[in-house]
């Protein structure tokens, strides 16, 4: 599973936003339900389920949940390149 | 109290107070002196950072002044968090009563993807006063309209207690501290609580996380 729409799904419910609320182009900080435990988060989804290695700093620089789904889906897509 | 010129270096055992650390090698807390100053007085000089917390200019000879007074209580610890090797953040203990209640706080983290550890410096900070200190009761406060603070302390166990309510002056204005505390008795599922996904902030070293 790496498609951007999964992964934006997947993002609904770590930010606990009901299905279909959650903006692609909505700015991370002003998400009452982001803070560092929810940066966590997301590092934790990127390994037990894409198994990438996410880098918290570049996470943390995410300014847009389009952001974070473009920088988990490239994430992905160069560890699979990787495996070749 | 004895400090050589550079200041207090516990490594040197310079003053009758030993380096504490607590964790694992990967993340761990540590008792700050000279050492960290440079690192907590660029953390207490962001405003970004300090909006909820008394604004100074601090300088070098504010902090290692601070230092020296609060390594020669008894009832303070003053902690800098080091993650993968790198200053992470600070937290503090403080208005410690042995076996009783203590107070968890001065906790800052940087501004950058070292706020991962923010929950590391929790899960420490709360095991050091429960396990080590032997306290019954944790408590802290936050100020009103910290949400995203506030947020965090409930998610890990915390709950609001008027006990520790209080007023003080923040940057010019008189603000409502909301108190929280957590019972040494809650600390058990409060660390089940944490503990999925702190642990891959105390993993060894060459899985880092956040470098």
């Amino acid at each position: 599973m790496a498609n951007e729409n999964d992964l934006f799904s997947h993002l609904e419910q770590i930010l606990e936003m009901n299905p279909g609320t959650l903006q692609i182009n909505q700015n991370v900080r002003e998400l009452k339900t982001w803070d560092s435990l929810k940066l966590l988060e997301v590092i934790a989804f990127a390994d037990s389920e894409l198994h990438v290695e996410l880098d918290a700093e570049s996470l943390s620089k995410c300014g847009t949940v389009g952001d974070i789904v473009s920088l988990l889906s490239a994430s992905v897509r160069s560890q699979q390149s990787g495996n070749r | 109290m004895l400090k050589s010129q550079k200041g207090v270096n516990l490594d040197t055992l310079n003053i009758p107070k030993l380096p504490l650390r607590y964790g694992t090698d990967s993340c761990y807390i540590s008792l700050s002196d000279s050492r960290s100053a440079a690192d907590i007085i660029a953390l207490r000089n962001d405003r970004e950072l300090g909006k909820y917390v008394n604004y100074v200019e601090l300088t070098l000879e504010d902090q290692e002044r601070w230092l020296t007074e609060q390594l020669g209580r008894a009832d303070s610890l003053n902690f800098s968090l080091i993650a993968q090797q790198r200053f992470a953040g600070i937290l503090s203990l403080y208005n410690i009563e042995h076996g009783t209640s203590c107070e968890f706080g001065r906790m800052m983290m940087p501004n950058d993807g070292r706020r991962i550890y923010a929950l590391a410096a929790e899960i420490l900070g709360m095991s050091f006063a429960f396990e080590v200190l032997g306290v019954r009761t944790l408590y802290c406060v936050v100020v009103e309209g910290n949400d995203t603070v506030l947020r965090f302390h409930l998610r890990n166990g915390w709950k609001e207690d008027a006990r520790y309510d209080r007023y003080a002056s923040v940057n010019g204005s008189n603000a409502h501290l909301v108190g929280l505390s957590v019972e040494r008795s809650e600390w058990p599922g409060c660390f089940a609580k944490m503990q999925p996904l702190a642990r891959r902030l105390f993993v060894s070293p060459g899985k880092a996380v956040g470098e």
